[in-house]
């Protein structure tokens, strides 16, 4: 099972952070690259909502000897037109080298600066080169997610390449369903290949109340009085988007 | 169609709780009351006070549920034995499972209370399960159900729209079902008048 890394540079979605080993401190943030030193992993994969964060996961990665993934979690929608709003979903690039990663920011330039942070699959398609990038599919927030789970009508078109599609158990009552749609989807494996994976936002599974309070204080609004008692995040059931929990079931490294 | 079937089971559960924590062991059920009925009959009603020696309320919980900690302390009862008698109906595959908001709420607090007896969690019958709440919204919207009825109810539970009301309290005045507001917030009563509620509903969409 691979461990995808998400850094507080994610806004709102993990309490880690990128720092220097040496620069975390006792009661502060975990890095991502403390818990990579701590135990041993000689790889690091970092999946993120923006480039914001990867010339410091790059420098340090460099600097500790640990090989860096990075892949960049890119809304998607049918087309950029009006009418395909509500197709908006994700997906994963990853940098297979340092071309990927020149070609990753082009990508990255072109979502943000060009279409308000998302692309469709024939302006990705034409920027695609197979040697240098790498396409997955998230779990949650996938095509298959939103249309089984929302109004949404996405139509992905993989004429360009061919993903994996990854898979997740984090105890929410709707992984059994959504891991028997995308076996659906890849006919389990044959059409398109799966990968179980586990996505991580802190450290030990005590720390979900912290990734709570920090989504609370990000989602803060107008007439709302969210706390701990009364979060009102959807579905944040979970305290297995830890470390701990991937180490727990993934002791070889 | 459920309107005609008169030999269909049902369970129709509601848990009260600590508060609105998700997550939280915390957080722990407390109250658990449970309708088993066969088509539009009742057969049975549970109400259980579930004993956890270090209970703490929040303060709006106490005054919404108006807890009342000495009723608590005289009926509280054996959380295993609580669970395992309501989990001989929730997993059999031959009950529809019914409730207000099971989907976004009632599921992840059976989920804690699994968790709380080391048990490991278990929903796999969620795709049984008719949640009032989604079915209210469908009902506004006037949509017919998909043949992928539990993620036509996915979608309907993450759908909100400005002044939509699809609460009991909501449902029981648009059905015009008498009840008592004093009385909503007692497990008991809610699944009662949920399990009414759901009787009407299933005149009303095609199920």
């Amino acid at each position: 099972m691979l461990a995808l890394f998400k850094s507080h540079y994610s806004i709102g979605k993990s309490i880690l952070t990128l720092n220097h080993p040496k620069e975390v401190i006792k009661g502060g943030p975990n890095s991502i690259f403390k818990i990579a030193v701590d135990n041993n992993l000689k790889q690091v994969i970092l999946v993120e909502d923006s480039l914001v964060g990867f010339f410091q996961a790059y420098k340090i990665s460099k600097d500790l000897d640990i090989q860096l993934i990075f892949g960049l979690r890119l809304s998607l929608r049918n087309s950029l037109k009006e009418e395909d709003e509500n197709s908006d979903h994700k997906v994963i690039i990853f940098a297979k080298n340092d071309e990927g990663c020149k070609l990753l920011n082009k990508i990255y330039s072109k979502a943000f600066t060009e279409f308000n942070g998302f692309l469709d699959y024939n302006r990705l398609g034409s920027m695609w080169n197979e040697n240098y990038l790498k396409l997955a599919i998230p779990f949650y927030d996938s095509f298959i997610y939103a249309n089984k789970f929302s109004f949404c009508n996405a139509v992905p078109d993989f004429s360009f390449t061919k993903p994996t599609f990854f898979i997740e158990n984090n105890g929410l009552a709707f992984d059994t369903l959504l891991s028997n749609e995308v076996n659906l989807f890849t006919e389990s494996g044959k059409k398109f290949p799966t990968q179980k994976v586990k996505s991580i936002y802190y450290t030990n599974k005590k720390d979900a109340e912290a990734l709570m309070t920090y989504k609370i204080i990000c989602n803060r609004s107008f007439g709302k009085n969210r706390t701990i008692s009364k979060p009102e995040l959807e579905h944040f059931c979970s305290d297995e988007f830890s470390f701990e929990s991937w180490k727990n079931k993934n002791v070889k490294v | 169609m459920l309107r005609f079937n008169k030999k269909q089971k049902y369970i129709c559960f509601d848990f009260e709780t600590c508060n609105l924590n998700l997550v939280s062991l915390d957080n722990k059920p407390w109250q658990l009351s449970y309708i088993i009925a066969e088509g539009s009959k009742i057969i049975k009603e549970e109400d259980y006070y579930i004993k956890w020696d270090d209970l703490i309320l929040s303060e709006e919980a106490k005054k919404i549920t108006r807890f009342n900690i000495d009723k608590y302390n005289k009926l509280s009862k054996d959380p295993l034995k609580v669970l395992k008698k309501f989990e001989s109906y929730l997993y059999n595959k031959d009950y529809i499972v019914i409730g207000q908001n099971l989907l976004g709420f009632d599921v992840y607090i059976h989920n804690i209370y699994r968790k709380l007896l080391g048990f490991d969690s278990d929903f796999s019958y969620v795709e049984r399960i008719y949640d009032t709440n989604c079915i209210a919204k469908a009902i506004k919207k006037n949509l017919k159900p998909c043949k992928d009825f539990i993620y036509w109810q996915y979608k309907l539970n993450g759908f909100r729209e400005r002044n939509m009301r699809t609460s009991i309290k909501a449902q029981l005045k648009q059905y015009k079902i008498d009840f008592d507001e004093n009385k909503l917030h007692d497990s008991i009563y809610d699944v009662q008048m949920n399990f009414k509620i759901f009787l009407k509903q299933i005149w009303q969409i095609d199920v």
